[in-house]
Order: structure tokens, then C-alpha cells, then sequence
């Protein structure tokens, strides 16, 4: 009976609580759209209003980029923050129940560290590159 | 622990199931929808092409081996090294790794088949007859000959102009039917029928490595087959989406073809880096280390995979911004192989290693895989990639990551569960006469075309000067090459000869841990004669005496009172049971259905548009019969409440309702993977539309859109009102509530032909000039594709209208339109996305 409570309340929480399992992916589903966005967004303002090749890097398109770029990491550092603390939190309760839950908590603050980082190594070439050239 | 009671004769009860899941004897057998046996056609016809594509090979070898040959012309030259991508591609490492998949997953999972076994079989055929298309034009002399990633514009009609790149596009299509329903078939098994307790945390990693494989097939294929259907209109119905005097760009191919090209190459390896996850641990005698650190490592390479196209083509002139973007995400997916790289070793440290005939295998993939990787890696960077851009540096890399990464693990895994479907063990010399031969050659023929490319030799080049420095290097590399294919024909002897000579397997022979090793050997066609509890990752190892448990009927679902084939719904996440999930039986549909679709492809590459028309109102006719036998309708579920529960809990409070009975379940799941795919059909066009319009050269769009804005806003009013009513009857049947359900259906119906009939309208008076502009012929498309999907929606509602009628829906059977529902969701979500976006934006966007 204790596992279909326990099994119950790893039901409740929502897809945004940190013990849902859609936590798991959330960190690269946030980099997939980074991803999308910065790409896509590259290419239209390329083409709608491409800033001066003259101006090297320092173009308002980079900062633009550059600066998304940083909230986007601000987002993914926080969620991994939430993650491992709830991960941590799990660590006090006993196996039998929250094994799955640890899990999950594990799982997403790894997932969501990468993420900061392939979103901050995807970003550094805008410091040194021309967006549109 | 078991939480139901032994049956009273596990001897009856095994031969009640055996009679009810037996394949039909004879030519019956071509109806058959059991998942072990579509797993080894699968397979078996993956050799089959597999040996074809060996034999393409071994001719390019032969020509290449000494210089200025003329053994075949350049011509057949190109039709040979196209063929051999593709067949090896397409035709066997996908097909065959989905057989394994489709054989294997419900025996790990602790299931007696996959949710949808239908599809399975539907997926087979597609595979075979598209297959056998394909190859016909090699018979026939027609084959195509633009390479296997078909680049416009070299594979348009103005440079082939004969059928051959109809025969790819049409017959690669119909085969990735088959990999779509596996795909989804998968994804679904997978979530939604594990054995009670085997949570996502004590799930093997092999279904870990499937789950993702199956959603990158669910993402990854649909960018291909869009490009193939654009493609096939432009040559055609001359839809001139890749030609760049009317405003199309043949870069668009590119960037569709390696938005599925690249992450096709992770969904071929991650099957085979979950045999490696697999077999190490069983072999080493202990626990993978990093069981965690590898589900992260298989996800991060499911996302990263989508964000590496870009250096397919680094050379078409990308701005550096860009190409430094994707050199970047080129060389992070490194990462999450390593990570898998470091635990494998680490396993294998920390183990007992037994080197048996397996891991041999694994060895080898061990090797070669990382080489192929560090390679790979230097692929990465701009400046080499330039360097080496269709070289046989490429080549070389790319079979070191292909053979490698898939062959060398692919054989490692029939070889480990080769006693597992025959009951009998290979002969250990044979095996390694043939790895070493194998991995011999392999190494001789491609370590040494490293070089070659190195020196400058470019692909595809049917003969080449004497003198370059290439004549030695080339001749090793051919000899490496029948060196490997004798390897390769003796593995394949020792896998045909064990059937007969092979030694009578123990159980459980190489002491493994996962439920597959608890089956009979060969397994039954029901797989588990009662279904098992799982506590911990390793069933087999800290519960010895479960396989006699199951044998002994004192598991779950061990009576099958209903003469259906059951097995349990769990719910995806804590794998607790739900549900009973009565699945179909031999089916002639599917096969029916391919041999339609079979139809409709030929009369496609042959131009006889009228018998193709034809062929396509029966098929949609026969699937429409097909899915009348569904959900509620009598041969799919009885109606008998009795039968709704398990006959083993009806003592207990734990009973356990039909799928029909309930408002979730894996219909409804794979409706919704479904729609997830043809979403990602759908953000590819939206992908084309942006491109051309930023990137395409000569793209023009007229100032005014081709449709009145407000007849295409009028036209969404009914379609909104439809999904509103739709919905609300959804909420009231979840109540319990089925008062004017038919009523409200057929209103819901008849405000989505209204909406088609409008949406109709506004095509046949839009003034596209479809063939002169890529503007007007992708609006054509998106038009053809929204009037699909509104009928679609509308006969499916239609359909549900006279199943209540039936008594096939009602308030104990709610659960056929929670299926349908998003369906419309969907479609409304398209619909007014595609009114933003294809026909207001562009109004801001002027000629341009």
C-alpha cells in the first residue's frame, strides 16, 4: 500500500515541479529553442537589417545575441539550482520512496548544467565574429 | 512480490495462450502481427539487403583497386555508390535495428507484444515493397545515381531526367512509413506497457537508448520526407521549390536532408550503443557504473544531434557567424559520447571480464568507434572540413563511425541473443576466425583511405590517374575489402549454420540480468506466461527464482479468459498497472494496406496518375476498415463487462478496466507521437517558407497574398467551433455524461466539412501560379496540407458519430474520442498558425 501512496504522489506534482519527469528534458527542450532562435534570428536580421561589416563584432545584432543568450543561461542555472536542491532534498528521505524522485532530481540539474554550458559555448563566437559576413 | 494468484494448471493455461497468440499456419503467416515474429523478418530481410549492399561494395572496390579501370562505366559507377549509401542507410542499418528493437523491447520490458502490432506489420510491408522497388531499378538500369543524400540540383529533373531519382524519392518514402510506425509504435510500448515497477530509473538501458532512438525518428524523419515530396512534386508537377530562377534555392535540399541526415546517424547508433550498454555489464559480472551519468549521456545526444546539420555543409557559403555556431555544437556532442566511452571502460575495469564470442565484438567497436569519433571531431573544425570536403577522408570517417558504431555492435548483439531466438549457441571458432577477418580488413580498407583523402582523392570519381599517389593505397584498400567480406560471409555461415549444428543453449547462458533471459528458449509467442513484477534494475540477478515464478503462471495476467491477447497498460512514469490492453490478432489489413500503398508508389513512378488517384481512395478506404476495428467494437474488446477486469484481481479491489473503458491510454499516445511528427513535417515547411524567403536568391512574393484575409479568417470560425464542441462533449463523456453524444458528433462533423468545403473553395479560386513560383508553390502545398488534415478531422468524427450509433462509444466507453481530440487540436493549431504565418506575415513583407 506504502508504494501506490508513494507512487500516487509522484503523480501530483506538475510538469513545472522539479519531480516531474519532464524536467528531464526541459533544460535542451529551453536550448533547442535558444538554439532555433538565435540561428533563425541571425539569418532574418541578416537579411532584413544586416548591421555594418565595418563594425567587426561589435554590432548591436551581437549584443542582441549575446545578451539572450545570457538570460537564456540565467534561466537554465536557476532551474538547475531548483533541481538540486529538490535533489538534495530526496537525499534525507529513504530509498524505497523517492529512489525514482532522486532520480529525476539528478537526472535534470546534469541536464540543465549542460545545458548552460553548450547554450554559453554555442554563444562565444559572437565576441569574435561578424554576425552577417 | 506477485500480487495475484497462481492459475490452477500453468500447463493450460500456457496452451490457452499459445493457441491464442499463434501466427496462421501457411500463407496465414503473412497476416501475422506478433512482434517476434515481425522482428525477425525485419532483421532477415535487413541481411538480405545488407549482403546486396555488400556486393554494390565490393564492385566499387574492385573498380577503384588499380588505376584507369573501365570495369564499369561512370554511369553504373554512380549508380553503384548511390545505391550502396542507400541501401545500407535506409535498407538495413535503420530496418535492422528496429527489428531488434520491435524482437526485443516488450520481452525487456515485460510484455507479451508492442501496443500497435498492426503497425508493426504494416511497417514491415512498407519496408519490403519499398525496398523491392528500389532495387527493381537497379535490375532494371534505371537506379539513381545522384549519390544517397540526392543533392539538387544534380537529382532535378534537368540533369536526371530519367526515373532513377523517382525511384529514391518515392521508394525511400514509402520505406520511412515503416520507420515512422516503429518510431511511434516504440515510443508508445515503451511509456505505456513496462512491467509493474520498472520505473524510468530501473529501466534497462537498452530501452532508455530505444525511447530516445524512437522520438529522433519521430523528429528526425519527417524533414526528409517533406524534402522528398517536394522534391517529387517539382519533378513531377514542375513545383519549382529548388530552382532558382523562380525563386527557390536548391540549398534548401541540403538543409532538409542533413536536418534528418545528421541526427539519422545518432539514431543508428544509439541502438547500437545500447547493445554495448548492455552486453558490458553482463559481461564484466557487475553493474554498469554510471547507469545515471548514461541516461544523461543518451538524451543530451537526442537533443545535441538536431544542431549539427549545418556542418554537412560547410563549404556552400554560410556566413562565419554561423559556421562557427554549428563547429561548436559539432564538437559538444562529443561530450555525451565520451561520457558513455569512460563508463563502459570504467565498467569493464571495475568487472570480471569473460571474453566471450560477443564481446569480442565489442572490443572492436570499442576501437574503431573512437577512432571514427576523433575524426569526427576534426570534421568539426571549419578550416579542415574545408580541407577535406569530399575527399575519401570523408568516406573513411564516415565508415569508421557507421561500421564501427553500428555493424561491429549490431553483431555483438545477435551473437549475444542469438540463444535467446533459437536456443542454441554459434560456434566460437567460426565467430572468431570471422571478427578477426572482419576487423582486419575493415581496418585495412579504411584506416588506409584516410590517407588516400588525405592525398587528395575526391569521392565519388569512377577512376582515377596513375601517378597521384594513390594507386598503392587504393589497392590495399580493396584488398582490406574482400578481406572484411570474408569475415563478413563467414559470420553470417556460423549465424545460419548454429539453426542446425549449434550446441543445445542453457538457460540464461550468458548470465544476464534482464527479463528477456527469464523466456523459454526460443521464447513463446506470448513471451511470458505470466507477467512480472520488477523491484530493482537488474531483475534476473537479485531475484533468481523469477523466470520460474513467470514459467509458473504466478505472475500477473496468467489466464486469458477474454481469447484475446492481453497484457498490461502501465502509466509511464511509475510503471504502476492501469489498464488491460487487449491487442489484435493476425490481421490481413496490414498487409492489404501496404500492398495499396505499393500500388499507389508504382503508379506514381510511372506516371499513370489516374490508377493512383484510384489507389489512393482505397487505401485510405482500407485504413478507415482498419481503424473501424477498433477501441470499443467487438472484435477488438468484448462488450461483456465481465471481461473488463482481470480475471485473476476480481477478488481484489485492484481491478483493472479495458483500455476501451478508460479516457487514456496508448491509442491516445500515439495519437499524440503521431501529431508530434507531422508537427515536425510541418516546422520543416515553416523552416522552407523562412528560408527562401531570407536566403533564396530570387525569391518573389506578389504585394497582395494570393487569398482575401478575411474569407481565410471566416473560414477558421466553424473549424473553432467544431473543436470547442468536440471538447466539451470529450469533458462530459471523462463525466460520465454521453447525453446527445451522436448529435453533438455529427454537428461537430458537419462544422468540419463546412470548414473543408470553405477552405476547398478558397484553394480552387486561389490564383497560384505554382509552377512558375516557388512563393505560389509552397502556399500550394500548405493549402493541399491543411484540406488533408480538415478531412481527415472531419471523417473521424463522422466515424465516431455512427460508433455511437453502434454502441462502440458511450459513457462506459469513453475512449475512442479522447483519441480523436487532439487530432483537432492540432489542426486548429496549424490552421491559424499557417493563416499568421504563410498569409498575413507576408503581407507586411512587400515585394521583395
Amino acid at each position: 500500500m506504502n508504494n501506490v501512496r508513494n507512487n500516487k504522489e509522484m503523480i501530483q506534482p506538475t510538469w513545472f515541479a522539479p519531480a516531474h519527469p519532464a524536467q528531464i528534458v526541459m533544460g535542451f527542450v529551453i536550448w533547442s529553442i535558444w538554439f532555433i532562435a538565435m540561428y533563425g534570428g541571425l539569418s532574418v536580421v541578416c537579411q532584413l537589417a544586416p548591421p555594418d561589416v565595418e563594425q567587426g563584432p561589435l554590432t548591436w545584432l551581437n549584443g542582441g545575441l549575446l545578451t539572450f543568450a545570457l538570460l537564456v543561461i540565467a534561466l537554465l542555472l536557476f532551474l538547475a539550482w531548483r533541481s538540486g536542491r529538490y535533489c538534495a532534498s530526496r537525499h534525507k528521505a529513504s530509498e524505497e520512496a523517492v529512489g525514482f524522485e532522486r532520480f529525476v532530481g539528478y537526472v535534470s540539474t546534469v541536464l540543465y548544467l549542460i545545458a548552460a554550458v553548450a547554450t554559453l559555448a554555442g554563444t562565444l563566437p559572437v565576441l569574435v565574429l561578424p554576425p552577417c559576413n | 512480490m506477485s500480487d495475484t494468484k497462481a492459475a490452477s494448471s500453468p500447463t493450460a493455461s500456457a496452451r490457452q495462450l499459445a493457441r491464442i497468440w499463434a501466427n496462421l499456419p501457411g500463407w496465414g503467416s503473412l497476416a501475422a502481427v506478433n512482434h517476434g515474429t515481425i522482428g525477425l523478418r525485419f532483421m532477415v530481410t535487413g541481411m538480405v539487403f545488407f549482403l546486396i549492399g555488400g556486393v554494390l561494395a565490393m564492385l566499387i572496390r574492385t573498380q577503384l583497386a588499380l588505376p584507369e579501370q573501365d570495369i564499369v562505366s561512370a554511369e553504373t559507377y554512380g549508380q553503384l555508390f548511390t545505391m550502396h549509401g542507400s541501401v545500407m542507410m535506409f535498407l538495413f542499418a535503420i530496418p535492422v535495428l528496429e527489428g531488434l528493437a520491435i524482437y526485443l523491447i516488450p520481452k525487456m520490458i515485460g510484455a507479451r507484444d508492442l501496443v500497435f502490432p498492426r503497425i508493426s506489420a504494416l511497417g514491415y510491408y512498407c519496408y519490403l515493397f519499398g525496398g523491392m522497388i528500389i532495387m527493381s531499378s537497379l535490375l532494371l538500369g534505371i537506379a539513381p545515381d545522384s549519390g544517397w543524400f540526392m543533392y539538387t540540383p544534380l537529382s532535378s529533373s534537368e540533369f536526371s531526367p530519367g526515373p532513377g531519382s523517382d525511384f529514391w524519392l518515392l521508394g525511400i518514402t514509402f520505406v520511412e512509413i515503416s520507420a515512422m510506425a516503429a518510431g511511434i509504435e516504440l515510443t508508445v510500448s515503451i511509456l505505456c506497457s513496462r512491467a509493474k515497477g520498472m520505473t524510468l530509473s530501473r529501466m534497462p538501458l537498452f530501452c532508455w537508448y530505444i525511447l530516445v532512438m524512437a522520438l529522433m525518428i519521430v523528429f528526425g524523419f519527417p524533414p526528409l520526407i517533406l524534402a522528398s515530396i517536394l522534391l517529387e512534386l517539382e519533378r513531377a508537377a514542375g513545383m519549382p521549390f529548388f530552382i532558382v530562377a523562380a525563386g527557390g534555392d536548391p540549398l534548401l535540399w541540403q538543409h532538409l536532408f542533413w536536418l534528418f541526415g545528421h541526427p539519422e546517424v545518432y539514431i543508428i547508433f544509439l541502438p547500437a550503443a545500447g547493445i554495448v550498454s548492455t552486453l558490458i555489464p553482463v559481461f564484466s559480472g557487475r553493474p554498469i557504473v554510471g547507469y545515471r551519468w548514461i541516461v544523461i549521456a543518451v538524451i543530451l545526444t537526442g537533443f545535441i544531434s538536431f544542431g549539427l546539420w549545418v556542418h554537412h555543409m560547410f563549404t556552400v557559403g554560410i556566413p562565419q557567424l554561423a559556421q562557427a555556431f554549428f563547429s561548436v555544437a559539432s564538437m559538444l556532442v562529443a561530450i555525451p559520447t565520451a561520457i558513455q566511452v569512460f563508463a563502459w571502460l570504467a565498467t569493464l575495469w571495475r568487472g570480471k571480464v569473460v571474453f566471450r564470442l560477443p564481446m569480442l565484438w565489442v572490443s572492436g567497436f570499442l576501437v574503431v568507434f573512437v577512432c571514427g569519433g576523433l575524426t569526427g571531431v576534426m570534421l568539426a573544425l571549419v578550416p579542415f572540413n574545408w580541407q577535406v570536403h569530399d575527399t575519401h577522408f570523408v568516406v573513411a570517417h564516415m565508415h569508421y563511425v557507421l561500421v564501427g558504431g553500428m555493424f561491429f555492435p549490431l553483431i555483438a548483439g545477435l551473437y549475444y541473443w542469438l540463444p535467446l531466438a533459437s536456443g542454441r549457441m554459434p560456434s566460437p571458432v567460426i565467430g572468431r576466425w570471422g571478427f578477426w577477418l572482419t576487423f582486419g580488413g575493415f581496418n585495412l580498407t579504411f584506416l588506409l583511405m584516410h590517407l588516400t583523402g588525405l592525398l587528395g582523392m575526391p569521392r565519388r570519381v569512377y577512376t582515377y590517374e596513375t601517378g597521384l599517389g594513390w594507386d598503392m593505397l587504393n589497392l590495399l584498400s580493396s584488398i582490406g575489402g574482400f578481406i572484411m567480406a570474408i569475415g563478413v560471409a563467414l559470420v553470417l555461415l556460423d549465424l545460419l549454420l548454429h539453426f542446425w549444428f549449434g550446441q543445445r543453449a542453457s538457460a540464461n547462458p550468458w548470465q544476464a540480468d534482464t527479463l528477456e533471459w527469464a523466456l523459454d528458449m526460443p521464447p513463446a509467442q506470448y513471451n511470458f506466461a505470466s507477467l512480472p513484477t520488477v523491484n530493482s534494475r537488474h531483475p534476473l540477478w537479485e531475484d533468481p527464482q523469477l523466470a520460474e515464478r513467470i514459467a509458473a503462471g504466478q505472475e500477473g495476467l496468467a489466464e486469458a479468459n477474454s481469447g484475446l491477447r492481453e497484457t498490461y497498460g502501465t502509466s509511464a512514469i511509475t510503471a504502476q498497472r492501469e489498464r488491460i490492453l487487449q491487442l489484435p490478432g493476425n490481421s490481413w489489413l496490414p498487409l492489404y494496406s501496404a500492398m495499396a500503398l505499393a500500388v499507389v508508389c508504382i503508379s506514381l513512378l510511372s506516371r499513370w496518375y489516374e490508377l493512383a488517384l484510384l489507389t489512393v481512395v482505397l487505401t485510405i478506404g482500407l485504413l478507415l476498415r482498419w481503424s473501424w476495428e477498433n477501441g470499443g467494437h467487438p472484435s477488438a474488446a468484448p462488450l461483456d463487462p465481465l471481461n473488463s477486469v482481470d480475471s485473476l484481481n476480481k477478488s481484489t479491489e485492484n481491478k483493472l478496466p479495458l483500455e476501451s473503458r478508460t479516457v487514456d491510454g496508448p491509442g491516445r499516445w500515439g495519437m499524440i507521437i503521431t501529431l508530434l511528427a507531422n508537427g515536425a513535417l510541418y516546422m520543416s515547411l515553416l523552416f522552407g517558407w523562412f528560408y527562401l524567403w531570407t536566403a533564396a536568391p530570387q525569391w518573389s512574393a506578389p504585394d497582395n497574398g494570393p487569398l482575401p484575409l478575411w474569407l481565410l479568417l471566416l473560414c477558421g470560425v466553424p473549424a473553432s467551433i467544431a473543436l470547442w464542441l468536440f471538447q466539451r462533449l470529450c469533458q462530459r463523456l471523462i463525466l460520465g455524461d454521453a447525453q446527445q453524444l451522436q448529435r453533438q458528433l455529427w454537428l461537430s462533423a458537419s462544422l468540419g466539412l463546412l470548414h473543408f468545403l470553405m477552405l476547398l473553395v478558397l484553394f480552387m479560386m486561389a490564383p497560384l501560379d505554382y509552377t512558375e513560383s516557388a512563393h505560389d508553390a509552397v502556399l500550394m502545398v500548405i493549402l493541399l496540407y491543411l484540406l488533408g488534415h480538415a478531412g481527415l478531422a472531419t471523417v473521424l468524427t463522422a466515424l465516431q458519430a455512427l460508433r455511437v450509433a453502434r454502441g462502440y462509444v458511450s459513457a462506459s466507453l469513453p475512449y475512442e474520442p479522447q483519441v480523436v481530440k487532439p487530432l483537432w487540436f492540432y489542426y486548429l493549431a496549424v490552421y491559424w498558425i499557417s493563416v499568421a504565418l504563410f498569409f498575413m506575415l507576408p503581407l507586411g513583407w512587400g515585394a521583395t
